[in-house]
């Protein structure tokens, strides 16, 4: 885990930022399904087939309250990948490198670089990121290892909806200015969203209360200009607030 | 604050609601002398005894055939030592551990591993 968070000065837009257009405006994340956690790919309501993309996964971690790691890994459940851990979970985070797409001017998608389509009028990898914290944590929640781009609480989260949530929005281990933010994912995703600040930070009230799915999204440049152009990395982060008891 | 005090209200007569709604998920009473978790809609109640732990496990009231789960146990005592042990299905929803003892104090993890679905279920007692 990487815990430095002292390097407050964001990192400048200007020249590692570009305008978020999203191409994949899909992301990871993850959700309680029959008391189970499952690992979800899609976009807003539309819950994808998550088990078929579990090859593109490049990690899966559990963390106890004390964030220190807990053995965890991803079982198939049917159409559904479930968290399955040795012990509680505070945490979870997951990782995917969705690969490199290209798009060629018949308005086709490929899952192939600009060597293969030198035609392509847009070009780029796309990255995604969850965290999950299965409960309202105590303490400052830290950078995971996994997670290049990731979204933390600043501060406590309120337990009622409605209530302010500052976030802090990091890429590799510092404050990013300019990601695009959105407040609710799942349940609307069309929201025009948010912009981080020169900190990186980015407050409104808490949407849901119960499931609340943030993302945020950054474009940055590519690190092999020959296969595409540029990276979008995806973060979510997902906490729950709780229903009165019943 | 029209919102808010909505919601304050909205929440004050869900509370009013609370006892019938928690028959919904059965009752928190222990019904052998121990103590009660629920982790989503699976009770255990932990009962600490001279020869070992017992635990029950229940649904909605029911009881769940121990026979369906893998169950462990895992003792973290007050000093930090951790041990982990399988648990005996017996009759009924009866899980025990003989000759166990957990202090008072004592972390106790019940890992319960449904054979059926995979679905595995924590449920977390400070022994009394």
């Amino acid at each position: 885990m990487r815990f430095s968070r002292t390097a407050l000065a964001a990192t400048a837009a200007a020249g590692v930022l570009f305008a978020v257009s999203t191409a994949d405006a899909h992301a990871i994340w993850f959700a309680q399904r029959a008391n189970q956690l499952a690992l979800i790919y899609g976009l807003g309501a539309d819950d994808l087939d998550a088990v078929r993309r579990m090859d593109k996964l490049t990690s899966v971690a559990g963390y106890d309250d004390k964030w220190q790691p807990v053995e965890t890994k991803l079982r198939v459940a049917g159409p559904l990948p479930l968290v399955d851990s040795a012990e509680p979970i505070a945490a979870v985070t997951a990782a995917m490198n969705y690969g490199i797409w290209t798009l060629t001017p018949d308005g086709e998608w490929h899952n192939e670089g600009l060597d293969r389509h030198p035609d392509a009028t847009r070009s780029e990898r796309t990255m995604k990121y969850a965290v999950y914290l299965a409960k309202l944590p105590t303490t400052d929640v830290p950078l995971f290892a996994d997670q290049v781009l990731q979204i933390v609480p600043v501060g406590r989260i309120p337990e009622e909806k409605g209530k302010p949530i500052a976030l802090r929005v990091y890429y590799e281990g510092k404050p990013v200015a300019g990601a695009d933010v959105v407040a609710d994912f799942v349940d609307d995703p069309d929201q025009p969203p948010l912009k981080t600040d020169a900190k990186g930070e980015v407050a409104f009230p808490v949407r849901n209360q119960g499931r609340n799915t943030i993302t945020a999204t950054i474009i940055v440049p590519s690190s092999e200009p020959t296969l595409y152009k540029s990276v979008e990395q995806r973060a979510s982060l997902t906490f729950v607030l709780p229903h009165v008891p019943e | 604050m029209t919102s808010i005090k909505f919601r304050q209200a909205l929440m004050a007569a869900l509370l009013t609601m609370a006892p019938f709604a928690a028959h919904a998920h059965g009752s928190m009473k222990p019904q052998h002398g121990g103590v009660v978790q629920m982790s989503g809609e699976t009770m255990v109640e932990f009962v600490p005894g001279s020869k070992g732990l017992s635990f029950y496990v229940t649904e909605e009231d029911e009881p769940l055939p121990a026979s369906g789960f893998d169950g462990a146990v895992t003792l973290t005592l007050p000093g930090g030592a951790k041990s982990s042990h399988a648990l005996m299905a017996q009759t009924a929803n009866l899980f025990t551990a003989p000759g166990l003892a957990a202090p008072t104090g004592t972390k106790v993890l019940v890992s319960l591993l449904d054979k059926r679905s995979g679905a595995k279920t924590f449920v977390t007692f400070t022994s009394p």
